[in-house]
């Protein structure tokens, strides 16, 4: 008993000696309540078959540990705290799921610097053109992942990455469902995979990026991608283009798409206007791998959002398809004191190829911030051939958010 | 074994007696002469040690805490007299950010997929780092207990010139905000 007493001491001595050396450790989190409305089909907006509405409550710790050792861990849980019974008749993320709770690990990374390189493993983020964390949704996916980053380049960081696993869905849900417990987690497509990128600002008034990846058994992609701030020649003007090409191993045809955009910013507002086109023949949508790419729900893609520059507010899953042109246009103030406001107008052409038909979506946002509650208001309207029949129809979302 | 239960004592001690605690965190030592340093402070019986970075150590008395909160302000003062620091005084804007910082008082926020984030409140200089010209910035905590925070957030920027900053909180995860100064 005595020799376990003293253990405990030791642990317990050494804890709190490491914690000596503790810079920072914060704790922090949110808690979030979605709500959205359609009238399409049979369903009116407010009813309870038109409606969908889920909980989320977020908590982390992170710390900042001497020597350059960073970590954070984060717990997601997922409710619709009931409201299937009265309000909704569906849920924003964690389809499988379906309506129980359900939580998991959704960070858990260290990471540790030497000199201008840092090495991040665990669980974590992405944010890369074509693996990334959509948080568009109410819980957003990550991965299970190994980064190393390194900026001796001037004005360079160059990026090596490995990704294992990851709990993005297919179904447009963004996060797989936890069921009894389960997992979310999953290999990453069937053997993990690679990326490599270069993001530079060597060029004059440019950044440039280059972006690899090896998906490993299961395709290779490029992205490639520059955006100027021209406000040498035009005060306030942007520019940007992109060009990608995935490359599906055992398919003839290689998926590929440009866009470029024009933007105009000053003070709190924002104009930008942009055009993109993918290749007839693509086998896959040029989208995020880590919640579908390729998979097909129905006659239509399963949603998977695009970082092309044209990618539509809500609908996803069309601008980054085979064999569509899209032409996009977006307007966003930030009104001081009242509210930001927000309008983006997308305009998707599907060609015969296309496994997608025409969509076309305007939505209209405001967004407004009460202390530590973060609250948007949305309008969508859709009117898209594989939609509610080919009519359009209309969406009215509120995103409530409460830091902590 | 008896020095591990001493070191035990004094480490536990830290976190429950009678020593200087600013609200950033950090533990100093005022020093007769009107000038302090930081400090590790212990309890040792009825006396209070402090540990100097030099790793010498001696007696001290310490002061009140409300001591402590002026001098916090003079911390505060010290690192916000920065010319990094000061440089952040003003409001930012980049693609999708956004930041608000007068000499007590900051506001950030943040574009977060269809919904928008905002922290506000007052803000604490963590860090300076005039090598790598990075600061960080604690902004908005709702309460602290020694090196533990509740809240808020903390962001890290490089300054590249008095127009640009970047933030590169997210840097890790591959996200990198270029934020010029609204005139």
């Amino acid at each position: 008993m005595k020799l376990a007493k003293l253990s405990l001491a030791a642990i317990v001595a050494l804890g709190v000696s490491a914690f000596a050396d503790v810079e920072n450790v914060k704790f922090s989190g949110n808690a979030k309540l979605y709500y959205g409305t359609v009238d399409a089909g049979k369903a009116d907006l407010f009813d309870k078959k038109g409606a969908y509405g889920q909980a989320a409550a977020t908590v982390a710790v992170s710390a900042d540990l001497a020597d350059g050792v960073a970590g954070k861990l984060s717990a997601t849980g997922l409710s619709t705290l009931g409201l299937e019974n009265n309000l909704v008749s569906a849920t924003w993320a964690g389809f499988a799921g379906g309506v129980d709770a359900q939580w998991w690990v959704d960070e858990a990374w260290l990471a540790k610097t030497f000199g201008n390189t840092t090495f991040k493993v665990g669980r974590q983020e992405l944010d890369t053109p074509l693996a990334f964390s959509e948080k568009w949704n109410i819980a957003e996916n990550t991965f299970d992942a190994a980064v190393l980053l390194n900026s001796d380049l001037p004005e360079t960081t160059l990026v090596a990455a490995w990704v294992g696993r990851g709990n993005g869905s297919n179904d447009g849900g963004v996060v797989a469902g936890v069921v009894n417990g389960s997992d979310p987690f999953t290999t990453y497509w069937k053997d993990g995979a690679y990326a490599f990128g270069g993001i530079t600002k060597l060029i004059p008034m440019t950044t440039a990026q280059v972006w690899y990846y090896d998906v490993v058994n299961v395709a290779q992609a490029w992205w490639l991608q520059a955006d100027a701030d021209l406000k040498d020649l035009i005060p306030s003007l942007l520019a940007g283009v992109q060009y990608s090409n995935i490359d599906v191993e055992g398919v003839s045809d290689n998926a590929s798409a440009w866009a470029a955009k024009l933007g105009y910013s000053i003070d709190a507002l924002k104009l930008c206007a942009a055009y993109s086109s993918t290749d007839s023949d693509g086998p896959v949508a040029i989208a995020n791998t880590a919640t579908g790419l390729a998979v097909q729900d129905g006659n239509r893609f399963s949603g998977s959002q695009t970082k092309l520059y044209t990618e539509a507010w809500w609908n996803y899953g069309y601008v980054g398809a085979p064999d569509v042109d899209t032409f996009m246009i977006s307007a966003g103030y930030d009104m001081e004191d009242i509210a930001d406001f927000y309008a983006q107008y997308t305009a998707a052409d599907a060609g015969k190829k296309s496994p997608v038909g025409d969509m076309n979506e305007f939505a209209l946002t405001a967004s407004k911030s009460f202390g530590n509650l973060n609250t948007t208001l949305a309008y969508i309207y859709t009117d898209a051939d594989n939609q509610n029949d080919g009519d359009s129809y209309n969406t009215i979302q509120v995103y409530l958010t409460y830091n902590f | 074994m008896r020095a591990l239960f001493f070191l035990f004592s004094m480490v536990l001690l830290l976190f429950a007696g009678e020593y200087i605690t600013l609200d950033n965190g950090k533990v100093i030592l005022l020093k007769p002469d009107g000038t302090w340093q930081e400090v590790k402070v212990v309890k040792k019986g009825s006396e209070t040690i402090a540990i100097k970075p030099d790793g010498t150590w001696e007696k001290v008395d310490a002061r009140k805490v409300e001591a402590a909160n002026k001098l916090e302000t003079a911390v505060d003062r010290k690192y916000k007299d920065e010319p990094l620091v000061k440089t952040l005084i003003g409001k930012w804007r980049g693609d999708g950010i956004y930041y608000e910082f007068t000499s007590d008082h900051a506001f950030m926020k943040l574009n977060e997929g269809h919904s928008k984030r905002t922290i506000e409140g007052k803000w604490i200089v963590e860090k300076v780092d005039p090598a790598k010209k990075i600061v960080v910035v604690n902004i908005g905590e709702g309460a602290r207990l020694g090196f533990l925070t509740f809240g808020g957030d903390i962001r890290k920027f490089r300054i590249l010139d008095d127009h640009t900053i970047e933030d590169i909180t997210s840097k890790l995860d591959g996200k990198v905000y270029t934020l010029t100064k609204v005139q």
